[in-house]
């Protein structure tokens, strides 16, 4: 379980996230919405330990982040907004290069079922010769590597044809509901996000938001 | 360890060609330059002029010498021919072996035996005036055991059986069954031993430490692209920090240089007869230590790797000129004393361990590793 409790975070005399309480249990998906700038990134930052909240605290199970951060992060799987991987090295390379930096080992078979697991099937083919689909899969696998229970993701279907987006939500959904993992994902896309998500998180208060959610009668938090 | 070199075989199989083209590049350099130089030495000798105003045995022992001497062409002449063949460049430099040059040997006095005259474009004046001093010291040392040995018979009231020219003679003789033995001894590697002064003009592994310090910091490139790609942001979320994947991969590229390093002490030794002993090895291994902590530091703090690139390419020539190495820049280094004391390819130059850049580097990177990192979040 994952407890956020009164979190702020500002930059300066700039605030940008005020005072956020929320429990998330295990095996749901949370969607993150709001306008571009509001603190949708920031509050994944602060979740995946990379940044320090002004005030307040994140709990993961029994750890606590101001004082368990290196345990915190072994249990993280975060796939960043970018793509960060190996344009030059195939998939099975860029597998075999994290996961020997990786907590964990893991075979070339688990690696490679790893990818097959979200339809990425070009194993030995050079990442800049993917598609952007394929790449956003290789993206999100190498982070999963360490078989993480808490996933941060930031915008990890922007761009990308509707099939890799549709395999990517399969994937998360069975990660969420058959292994209990929790799934914290941004992303613009009300369609993907009212399917997928059990509950969302507007940060900052949106009416735009906030009436096309009441229309699906997904449960909208807004803070 | 094991990991993070899996880590950059991946990486290396990649960049074969150009990694093995970066660590070979001192030693093919190295030889390219040394044997231009021996070809164009061979061709033209550097003209000397000497000026005799007398002659006796040791001054043609003198001359014998450095006739003997492959890179000079020695030619006999008056002091005004000497001086008329300098102002117009036909001569590098000439020498006036002064009258009273056989007297002040046999009294043992060393100084003011010869005048050296050079223009100012003068390439051999150097190793000519060391070569003349070598034979100078060798002539009145004999002299002075031949006087010491005399002194002692008349202290002890003992009949000399010996003069003073047998004594030198007896010494001479002595001499040549030494070089004989160390002949023998030494027949398989190198001729240049015995007869021939091989003075050469360039020193090898001046050559190969400037290619080295290019190729080393060209080398490391690998830090400042992997700190600025987008993998960088993994490390968070990694066994090993990026400081330690970075400190690491340091010690394999530490690894790989050395194993060059061998190759070249192996390789100058059997085909450039460069002699080596503990203290070189030593003194090439902390040249190497340094090099790459120079390289860490220096791709640490660069952001664009092309701006490293052209960084690298200046400070290496900057490295040849003011080392005397390549450029005989008339021992700039030696008179210029600060260059001398700070240059970091110095000690290595001098068969020396050099410790201040390795201490700096060392006090550097360790701060280095102790300070907080960017994507690391302070609670
Ligand atoms: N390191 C920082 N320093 C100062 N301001 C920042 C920093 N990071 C983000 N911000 C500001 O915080 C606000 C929220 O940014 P972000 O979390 O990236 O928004 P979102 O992801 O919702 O689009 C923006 O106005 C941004 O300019
Ligand atoms: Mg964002």
């Amino acid at each position: 379980m994952l407890t956020i409790d009164s979190l702020s975070k500002s930059y300066g005399k700039k605030q940008i996230l005020n005072n956020i309480s929320l429990s998330i249990e295990k095996g749901e998906i949370i969607g993150l919405v709001g306008e571009n700038g509001a603190g949708k990134s920031t509050l994944i930052q602060l979740l995946a330990t990379i940044d320090k909240p002004t005030s307040g605290s994140i709990i993961l199970g029994e750890s606590n982040y101001a004082r368990h951060k290196k345990e915190i992060r072994k249990q993280i799987g975060f796939v960043p907004q970018e793509l960060a991987l190996w344009e030059e090295f195939t998939v099975k390379e860029n597998m075999l290069f994290f996961e020997k930096l990786s907590w964990i080992r893991k075979s070339t078979g688990e690696l490679k079922q790893l990818c097959l697991d979200m339809s990425l099937d070009k194993w030995d083919e050079p990442v800049h010769t993917l598609s952007g689909g394929m790449k956003r899969k290789l993206n999100l696998a190498i982070s999963l590597i360490h078989d993480p229970p808490l996933l941060l993701l930031d915008e990890p279907t922007v761009g990308i044809d509707l099939k890799s987006r549709k395999e990517i939500g399969n994937y998360l959904q069975l990660q969420a509901k058959e292994h209990g993992k929790i799934v914290i994902y941004i992303s613009h896309d009300m369609d993907e996000i009212t399917s997928l998500c059990d509950r969302v998180v507007c940060i900052g208060e949106d009416p735009f938001y906030e009436e096309i959610l009441a229309k699906t009668g997904t449960e909208l938090i807004v803070f | 360890m094991r990991a993070i070199l899996n880590t950059r075989l991946l990486l290396w199989k990649r960049q074969k060609g150009m990694l093995l083209f970066w660590m070979l590049l001192p030693i093919i350099l190295t030889f390219s330059i040394i044997m231009l130089i021996s070809t164009t030495q061979g061709n033209a000798k550097i003209p000397v002029g000497i000026v005799l105003q007398e002659q006796t045995d040791y001054t043609d022992r003198l001359l014998k010498e450095l006739s003997n001497t492959s890179s000079l062409q020695v030619e006999i002449m008056t002091e005004e021919e000497a001086l008329h063949q300098l102002e117009i460049h036909k001569l590098d430099s000439a020498f006036i072996i002064k009258e009273g040059y056989t007297e002040k040997i046999l009294k043992g006095s060393r100084n003011r035996l010869i005048t050296g005259i050079r223009s100012d474009l003068s390439f051999g004046y150097i190793p000519v005036s060391e070569a003349i001093q070598a034979i100078i010291q060798q002539d009145t040392g004999r002299i002075k055991a031949a006087f010491t040995v005399q002194q002692l018979s008349k202290e002890y009231d003992s009949p000399s059986i010996w003069t003073m020219n047998e004594i030198v003679e007896k010494s001479k003789e002595i001499e040549k069954q030494e070089n004989l033995l160390q002949t023998s001894f030494s027949f398989t590697r190198t001729k240049a031993s015995s007869g021939e002064n091989k003075s050469s003009l360039v020193n090898p592994w001046g050559i190969w430490a400037i290619f080295s310090f290019l190729s080393t910091l060209l080398l490391f490139d690998w830090l400042i692209k992997e700190k600025n790609s987008s993998i960088y942001k993994r490390f968070t979320f990694t066994k090993y920090s990026f400081k330690m994947y970075a400190i690491q991969n340091s010690i394999i590229y530490l690894s790989l240089f050395l194993l060059f390093d061998f190759i070249s002490i192996s390789l100058f030794t059997i085909f450039l007869n460069q002699p080596t002993s503990l203290t070189f090895i030593i003194s090439l291994v902390m040249l190497r230590l340094t090099l790459i902590m120079a390289a860490f530091t220096l791709a640490l703090s660069f952001k664009n790797v092309y701006l490293y690139y052209v960084f690298s390419f200046t400070l290496s020539l900057i490295m040849a000129i003011t080392s005397g190495s390549i450029v005989p820049l008339d021992r700039l280094p030696e008179k210029i004393s600060v260059i001398s004391s700070l240059h970091p390819l110095q000690p290595f130059l001098h068969n020396k361990i050099g410790f201040f850049w390795f201490i700096l580097l060392s006090v550097i990177v360790m701060f280095w590793y102790g300070r907080k990192g960017k994507f690391d979040a302070n609670y």
